[in-house]
């Protein structure tokens, strides 16, 4: 596994779920992203398996509220460099 | 907008999300059988709760052929995936020929998309889609709920969508509701009821020479009809008298008051309409399919006068259409309709065939209606 910096992990996530990058900010709510649909989260959980080996579980998945609780995932995997 | 990852990838993930390899996954993936029904209704009930007012059992039976046809006879499908004998989730699709000149195309019209709500995130509805779009070269999906429309939009290439056309019968008891003012309502209604009863009739006196008929069984003159069908060129489902039967007469959800058009003996036009109540109360009839012969292109806005006339003396308050045809659009203008774009009209569609895609990815090319939804007039 490579750790990316939170910016890129954001990046990532904008990518991801078609949003703006200004957009998604740690506080951002997940209700409020249109791209945080089955779709987007599809998309994230396959983003995490590419890049980190992570297999982000559907479970897991859907308990993440806002853009703070996926950092927050990937912190605690060591995947965050900061 | 993000595409969806590989069928393979969202396999890889999806079978893990469940606990299956990719090859169970796959091999989950079929027609559901009779002895899986009751499974599937109990997901169904669990996702549409108290807007469940129908026999549920009943309408899945007719509508996905649970009762055993012939699977080249088959109307519809419902698939499932299965793990360890659990359905996990579901995919009703029509079995629908699509035509356009002399070519018909056999296509799959996805209806019902359904994930046991235990399962919620994995995906699982995503991939049932691209499962299909795997083994069907032409998927469509017209019309959406607030829980599939992300879906469409983002799985699909998206055609114009419906529009939905609607017209007082009666001002005035539209207006009373509208406006809950009964006196203010009823003189304002006054001169448009005037106004629109003296259009519709001049425009009635038009379609002198063709004799209405209720039709309560088709027949093979339908299918001549269709092979005569006004505009050829344009894409839209096959019609035949085993279709038309099967979906307006036989459909267990919805009663259909279907009214022919005839020149001598020679049926040359059709409309379908049906009844509903709405929550506010007020009336209204769906037209919900129709189809003219080419030399009598004067027989849609006739038959259109007709439901009206009909409207009107069952004290109806509202008469609406929800077409994907532009050309329909001045016709119902000019008999009082007024258009309404809605959310959840959307119509979309896949075609893995790069020869087919210029034409039936042109929306302008395409003529279909409510009849080839499976709302049935629900709310």
């Amino acid at each position: 596994m490579t750790p990316i910096s939170t910016a890129a992990a954001l990046q990532m996530m904008a990518d991801a779920l078609d949003e703006p990058l200004a957009s998604v900010t740690p506080d951002r709510r997940r209700d409020s992203m249109a791209g945080w649909d089955s779709m987007g989260a599809l998309a994230l959980m396959a983003e995490l398996d590419d890049r980190f080996g992570l297999q982000l579980t559907s479970d897991e998945s859907l308990a993440m509220t806002k853009v703070g609780d996926m950092l927050g995932y990937l912190r605690e995997r060591g995947a965050l460099t900061d | 907008m993000p595409s969806a990852p590989s069928f393979e990838k969202t396999t890889k993930l999806v079978g893990r999300a469940l606990g299956m390899n990719p090859d169970e996954l796959r091999a989950g993936f079929r027609p559901a059988t009779r002895a899986e029904l009751p499974q599937i209704l109990s997901i169904r009930r669990k996702i549409l709760g108290d807007r469940l007012t129908w026999d549920d059992a009943r309408y899945l039976t007719w509508r996905y052929d649970f009762d055993g046809a012939p699977p080249d006879e088959a109307r519809g499908t419902c698939f499932v995936v299965v793990r360890n004998e659990q359905v996990l989730g579901l995919v009703g699709a029509e079995h629908v020929r699509l035509t356009y000149d002399d070519d018909r195309l056999p296509s799959l019209l996805i209806m019902d998309i359904a994930v046991d709500p235990s399962i919620e995130g994995s995906g699982l509805g995503i991939w049932m889609d691209l499962a299909l779009f795997d083994a069907h070269p032409i998927v469509l999906a017209i019309g959406a709920n607030p829980n599939s429309i992300g879906l469409v939009e983002k799985l699909f290439h998206a055609l114009p969508p419906r529009t939905h056309y609607v017209t007082p019968v009666r001002f005035t008891r539209f207006l009373q509701k509208r406006l809950g003012l009964a006196h203010v309502a009823t003189l304002l209604a006054l001169p448009a009821n005037v106004a629109v009863r003296a259009w519709r009739k001049l425009a009635r006196l038009a379609g002198r020479g063709l004799e209405l008929r209720a039709i309560t069984r088709f027949d093979t003159s339908v299918d001549a009809l269709f092979s005569r069908r006004s505009r050829p060129a344009e894409v839209t489902f096959e019609r035949t008298a085993a279709t038309l039967n099967w979906r307006l007469f036989q459909n267990p959800r919805a009663r259909y008051e279907v009214i022919g058009a005839y020149d001598g003996s020679t049926l040359v036009g059709y409309i379908a309409a049906q009844q509903t109540a709405r929550r506010d109360a007020l009336r209204e009839v769906g037209i919900v399919d129709w189809l003219v012969d080419a030399l009598h292109p004067g027989a849609f806005e006739i038959l259109v006068l007709d439901v009206l006339r009909r409207a009107a003396r069952a004290d109806i308050d509202l008469v609406h259409a929800t077409p994907l045809l532009a050309r329909s659009g001045p016709t119902l203008r000019r008999l009082g309709f007024r258009a309404a774009k809605r959310t959840y009209n959307v119509v979309g569609v896949r075609v893995a065939d790069p020869e087919r895609r210029p034409r039936l990815l042109d929306g302008a090319a395409w003529y279909l209606n409510e009849a080839n939804t499976d709302r049935d007039g629900m709310a």
